[in-house]
């Protein structure tokens, strides 16, 4: 009996192994030859990265199939905003003891063993070097140290790898107990506007940065998650490429305009989404101007709040308001932030640990 | 058919880990990962010391060194991790560092510093430590008892394999350190207890039970009354840290409700440092100084908190000035 109640931990271990193989795939968006109902009835673009989705397919039908006959259980885990039982659980820095906060969780379940799956992190990690802030500048200016360095030895510090997308304000906004300032009420009240389709699924437009809130707003969101908007100091850290990754203390900064540690033969869209990329799909997750750290759209895209050590806000010159050839493509160039300006602004958080 | 012989096809089928369950599509390890979980239990159970080299994460592309482990004044042996990056998977290689040469370099070859044990297409990676490494109160308290035995714990997954979780005992490292005559904590070994961090590509990561656990820690009463939010003029401590580096007391930086930043000190503590809650609103008026590092100011010091120190930068308008050992703006 014993050898039997141990085998048969094993399979529902490995039923187990397999339902969140595939669960992880369908995170991901890659849906081919998984089985589960629902899928015609939450129609949508964008099925990769998506809560909303899979509260869609698994208040359908809450189990994913293993196999030809197996049902793997999603356990629902929280109330929603309204009511409803939610199939994900967010995490905030509200409700987590640990020091990072993965925001999504799933749990599996079949039979008396469960499965956790964590959202990956969504930030990366800057190893601990010595920096320096903004363009290169001529090469005399490096010899002669005009260089205004700083470093991060003894601090464990995390760069989100993509900007804030509208999604993830609304769940903010959802599941922010704080209390609402007016600013915040205000914003929910526009998101709340936005039209939706007959199962409360939202289309591409919450997976594109968010680029209408204020500093203050980017900074309290921020603050929920544990941190503060990324500053010119960390962005310049992260995606200049450092050269020779093994010297953490070189005597010489090298920072060169693109992110990439290679000439490319040529720019396109996937290396910098500039404006005759437009049509394209584009939402927080292209991977065009990745840096050696894995920080998305580095260039290109929507235009980027950074703050500047003089306190003052400041915009990442190259975006997808700027055609292919322009020569404000390059990493460390900025202009000064207009807080009445058209053009959306988006941003990214960074935290300690 | 017969009852015999039908029930000794069923057993045949239950022992062979078959079941019922069509294709294993995750095989259970692959022929080169006991061999390297070997090369590291027979290095790594007689260590006298262990110190953590990164914070348990990784970056995507590059080997960062995780931690070093040696016995005595011998050689140290290094575990360095490369994290998956979009198309490519990650790497872990451990290996001695070549005392001749004075430093390792895991991206060089394998004949310049000797054996390497390599293991490849890394989808996840994490390691803490397990033990009873007593907080520092508790220890000059004299409860509980000292020494006992810590144990390094790595979970990694491999491309279309089962994650392992591999636990190595090291019963020669001895976590606690004799500070006037007081049993201390080392504080190197402070934050590695909770890391269930992994150096992954985005998607979905199963997580150890004990990760699990303290997610669950807090609900929403509990947050209610997290009342460690730093404001002007009343600006909150979470971790402080002495001369020495040393903890002061106990951290309580996990109960801050909007997270934590460094505030810069006397000493460059290279892996501890005064810790403020959040919000961060680091070089503004009254607030502490924004982070500039104490390396690349380029100012060696005894002493950084100073008025005018590089260590630290204030906004346009202010300067650095140091108050009870830390660096604000005024």
């Amino acid at each position: 009996m014993m050898l039997y109640h141990g085998r048969r931990i094993q399979q529902q271990d490995a039923v187990l192994q397999q339902a969140a193989e595939l669960l992880g795939r369908l995170w991901r968006g890659e849906n081919r030859g998984i089985d589960y109902q629902g899928q015609t009835v939450c129609a949508t673009t964008t099925k990769a990265y998506n809560p909303d989705y899979f509260q869609c397919l698994f208040s359908q039908w809450p189990y994913l199939k293993v196999g030809r006959e197996i049902q793997v259980r999603v356990l629902p885990m929280q109330r929603g905003p309204d009511g409803k039982n939610l199939f994900y659980a967010l995490h905030t820095k509200a409700n987590t003891a640990m020091n990072f906060a993965p925001h999504y969780h799933f749990v599996l379940s079949y039979g008396r063993q469960r499965e956790v799956l964590l959202e990956a992190p969504r930030d990366t990690y800057l190893p601990p070097r010595i920096y320096a802030l903004g363009p290169q500048g001529k090469k005399s200016d490096l010899r002669l140290n005009k260089d205004w360095k700083f470093d991060n030895f003894g601090l464990h510090l995390f760069i989100d790898r993509r900007l804030v997308s509208n999604r993830d304000i609304k769940h903010w906004l959802d599941f922010s107990r704080d209390g609402f300032t007016p600013e915040m009420a205000a914003l929910a009240q526009e998101f709340s506007s936005w039209p939706t389709t007959p199962q409360g699924l939202r289309d591409a437009w919450w997976d594109l940065p968010a680029s209408h809130l204020t500093p203050q707003l980017m900074q309290a969101y921020c603050a929920f998650w544990g941190g503060s908007v990324l500053t010119t100091l960390w962005f310049d850290g992260g995606s200049f490429h450092p050269g020779d990754y093994a010297a953490p203390r070189p005597r010489y900064i090298l920072r060169k305009k693109y992110p990439w540690p290679q000439e490319q033969r040529e720019i396109g869209c996937a290396q910098i989404f500039s404006a005759e990329c437009r049509g394209q799909t584009y939402s927080v997750y292209h991977q065009s101007a990745v840096s050696w750290i894995g920080l998305l759209q580095t260039l290109g895209g929507v235009p980027e709040l950074l703050q500047a050590p003089s306190g003052k806000w400041e915009v990442k010159a190259s975006s997808y308001w700027l055609s292919r050839n322009s020569p404000d493509h390059a990493l460390g160039k900025r202009w000064p932030y207009e807080e009445k300006q058209d053009q959306g602004v988006g941003f990214r958080c960074m935290h300690y640990e | 058919m017969n009852r015999p012989k039908l029930i000794l096809i069923l057993l045949a089928i239950f022992s062979s880990g078959l079941g019922f369950y069509g294709v294993w599509r995750l095989k259970p390890f692959t022929g080169e990962f006991p061999f390297w979980v070997q090369a590291l239990q027979q290095n790594l159970s007689s260590i006298t010391n262990f110190t953590p080299r990164s914070w348990p994460m990784g970056a995507p592309l590059i080997w960062t060194e995780q931690w070093e482990a040696a016995v005595d004044q011998l050689a140290p042996w290094v575990l360095a991790y490369q994290a998956p990056a979009p198309r490519h998977l990650g790497r872990l290689r451990f290996y001695q560092e070549d005392p001749a040469r004075g430093e390792g370099r895991p991206q060089e070859k394998k004949g310049k510093m000797g054996a390497a044990y390599e293991l490849k297409d890394i989808v996840s990676f994490s390691w803490h430590l397990e033990g009873t490494a007593l907080p520092a109160e508790e220890a000059s308290a004299g409860r509980g008892f000292l020494g006992a035995p810590f144990i390094l714990v790595m979970t990694i997954a491999q491309k279309s394999h089962v994650p392992q979780t591999i636990r190595i005992s090291l019963p020669n490292l001895n976590g606690m350190r004799d500070v006037d005559g007081r049993w201390v904590g080392d504080p190197k070994f402070a934050h590695l207890h909770d890391s269930g961090r992994t150096g992954a590509q985005e998607g979905l990561q199963t997580y150890a039970s004990e990760v699990w656990q303290a997610l669950q820690k807090f609900n929403q009463e509990q947050f209610d009354r997290l009342e460690m939010v730093s404001e002007e003029n009343h600006l909150v401590l979470c971790q402080q840290v002495d001369d020495q580096c040393q903890v002061i007391g106990r951290s309580t930086c996990d109960q801050c409700r909007y997270g934590y930043f460094p505030v810069v000190g006397r000493k460059f503590c290279p892996h501890t440092g005064t810790y403020a809650c959040g919000p961060n609103h680091c070089g503004e008026a009254y607030w502490p100084a924004c982070w500039r590092g104490f390396v690349a100011s380029g100012q060696e010091a005894i002493d950084y908190c100073v008025d005018g120190s590089l260590a630290g930068y204030c906004h346009a308008g202010l300067q650095a000035i140091c108050r009870d050992g830390l660096l604000y703006c005024w």
